[in-house]
């Protein structure tokens, strides 16, 4: 197949899965083959949704939730890269450093969750820390990985022609190493989230996470289901937008693959 | 006529200002050993020659003879492990990195600036202002033909395109000496014959010293004033010849005269036993 066919082609037979299966799921319903008591239906659904971004009921949840992920995605990140930084450039750092972050990468950190709301009390901060904690490992990790794999000849190069330290880092192991941490925000995002709705499932004032959980003490499918619905948009947004960075920052990497 | 270490063929361009009467390279009973399993390894023995300002010398030898070791000698990578590197009078690891430029046989170009960025980058950490270094990378960009190709990433260029950036980019802040460490080798013989005439039209116009380290014996003839020969493993000087052919010159024609098949013929004769020795056929 053809670039330009599978460019028509793949969203629509993306579109086709997800509207037969929507398709299924109401008819289901309708049919009374489905209770809706479990599942409800994705009418009532996105019905329930649309409700709630007209009302305006939502977007002081959303605002919550995007901003605890967001501001700890990009703080677990810059810490985590900067560990991962010195971590390659000094081996006596590494030698110290490296065991402590493979124990706290295998540890799962959501358990910390209820000690972090007893330090850090109810709001937004244990929050925070706990998606920090979830995505400083792996940048930490990747930018490990990602100053290992700077090609030598490269370095070589921008020395003899008379780099000196910081400009080797701003020249070489900038640019080379923002691809991969783009990378790790993207597969990072996840965590971020799952971090802060779990925090605001147990416990939170505002937040996506509070809706749904309130959604489920009350026996309500519909307004989980329309809870998770929001949740997906918000990913779907991020990820495009990050998407959208990533071409733009790295150009010169994408016109290799095409 | 055989090992005479002094008196270029040419005494071409002048040198810059200060340096008058300095050769550009001095390698002066130059041995470097490597740590083995247990015993030294020496790469190079007993190395001497000089270069001259403004002068073009090609190194041949066996491949394994030390002749990127040479350059890392001389360009104060590594450091010898007796004897001694000047240039221009200066040891080498003490040159300020601006007087010595590097061609390496694989163009580690920086693959996420555009051509003109990578020609620009040696302006720039010499703190060049960027609208300036920019405009005279625009100028090497045009004057190594590639015009019209300034945004392009290396990975969207040739292999011949990005070693005529990895020229621009080293004569663009005009070393006083230039290191080249077989930068042709892996391009296709019509490319390499127009780069070698381009790396000489360029060397005529800038006037810089050029040690032009390569396996290829008609290339070495080609280009150079003088050719050093290089014994196999450990490398010694083998021989050191002048290469009377007249300038300008175009390297493709120039392999078909007279002067150069005798040329070609002398050191063969040298450096044959040594390919045959260095793959056991002594």
């Amino acid at each position: 197949m053809d670039t330009r066919r599978r460019r028509t082609l793949l969203p629509l037979a993306r579109l086709t899965v997800v509207g037969t299966f929507l398709a299924a799921w109401e008819a289901g319903v309708r049919a009374g083959a489905i209770d809706p008591f479990y599942v409800s239906a994705p009418s009532a659904i996105l019905v329930r949704a649309a409700t709630w971004v007209v009302t305006g009921d939502i977007l002081g949840h959303v605002a919550a939730t995007l901003g605890v992920t967001l501001t700890g995605l990009a703080v677990g990140v810059l810490l985590g890269a900067a560990t991962g930084g010195a971590v390659a450039a000094s081996p006596a750092v590494a030698r110290v450093v490296l065991p402590f972050l493979a124990v706290g990468n295998a540890l799962p950190r959501v358990i910390l969750y209820p000690l972090l709301v007893l330090w850090l009390g109810v709001g937004a901060a244990p929050r925070i820390v706990l998606v920090i904690t979830l995505v400083f490992f792996t940048a930490a990790f990747n930018t490990h990985a990602a100053v290992r794999a700077v090609d030598r000849d490269v370095v070589h190069t921008a020395r003899v022609l008379g780099a000196r330290r910081l400009q080797l880092l701003w020249h070489v192991y900038v640019p080379a190493v923002a691809v991969w941490l783009l990378a790790t925000v993207r597969v990072t995002m996840g965590f971020a989230l799952a971090g802060a709705i779990v925090g605001e499932y147990v416990g939170a004032a505002r937040g996506v996470g509070v809706v749904v959980a309130f959604a489920q003490s009350m026996f309500n499918a519909r307004d989980v289901m329309a809870g998770l619905t929001v949740l997906l948009t918000m990913i779907w947004v991020m990820d495009a937008g990050l998407r959208a960075v990533e071409r733009a920052a790295a150009r010169w990497r994408l016109v290799e693959v095409s | 006529m055989r090992v005479e270490v002094s008196a270029p063929a040419l005494p071409v361009a002048a040198p810059a200002g200060d340096d008058r009467g300095v050769p550009a390279v001095e390698v002066v009973r130059l041995t470097r050993t490597f740590a083995g399993t247990g015993t030294a390894v020496p790469a190079l023995v007993d190395v001497s020659f000089t270069v001259a300002p403004g002068e073009f010398v090609s190194v041949v030898g066996p491949s394994g003879c030390g002749k990127s070791t040479l350059l890392h000698l001389i360009c104060g990578l590594l450091r010898p492990s007796q004897g001694e590197v000047r240039i221009f009078g200066t040891p080498a690891g003490r040159v300020q990195p601006g007087r010595i430029g590097y061609v390496f046989q694989r163009d580690a170009l920086l693959p996420w600036k555009t051509a003109l960025d990578n020609v620009a980058l040696p302006l720039l950490l010499r703190g060049t202002p960027p609208a300036r270094a920019r405009q005279t990378a625009r100028a090497w960009m045009h004057r190594v033909g590639l015009a019209g190709f300034e945004h392009h990433y290396p990975s969207q260029l040739s292999g011949g395109m990005r070693k005529r950036v990895a020229l621009a980019m080293t004569m663009v802040y005009h070393p006083a000496l230039i290191l080249m460490d077989e930068p042709f080798a892996a391009l296709d013989v019509q490319t390499r014959n127009l780069m070698e005439n381009e790396l000489l039209a360029l060397w005529a116009q800038t006037a810089s010293t050029i040690l032009f380290v390569t396996h290829d014996l008609e290339e070495a003839i080609a280009l150079a004033d003088r050719v050093v020969v290089l014994t196999r493993r450990p490398g010694r000087v083998k021989a050191i010849y002048t290469v009377d052919l007249p300038r300008p010159r175009d390297v493709t024609e120039v392999r078909g005269s007279e002067a150069f098949v005798a040329t070609y013929r002398r050191i063969w004769a040298d450096l044959r036993d040594e390919v045959l020795a260095a793959h056991g056929h002594a």
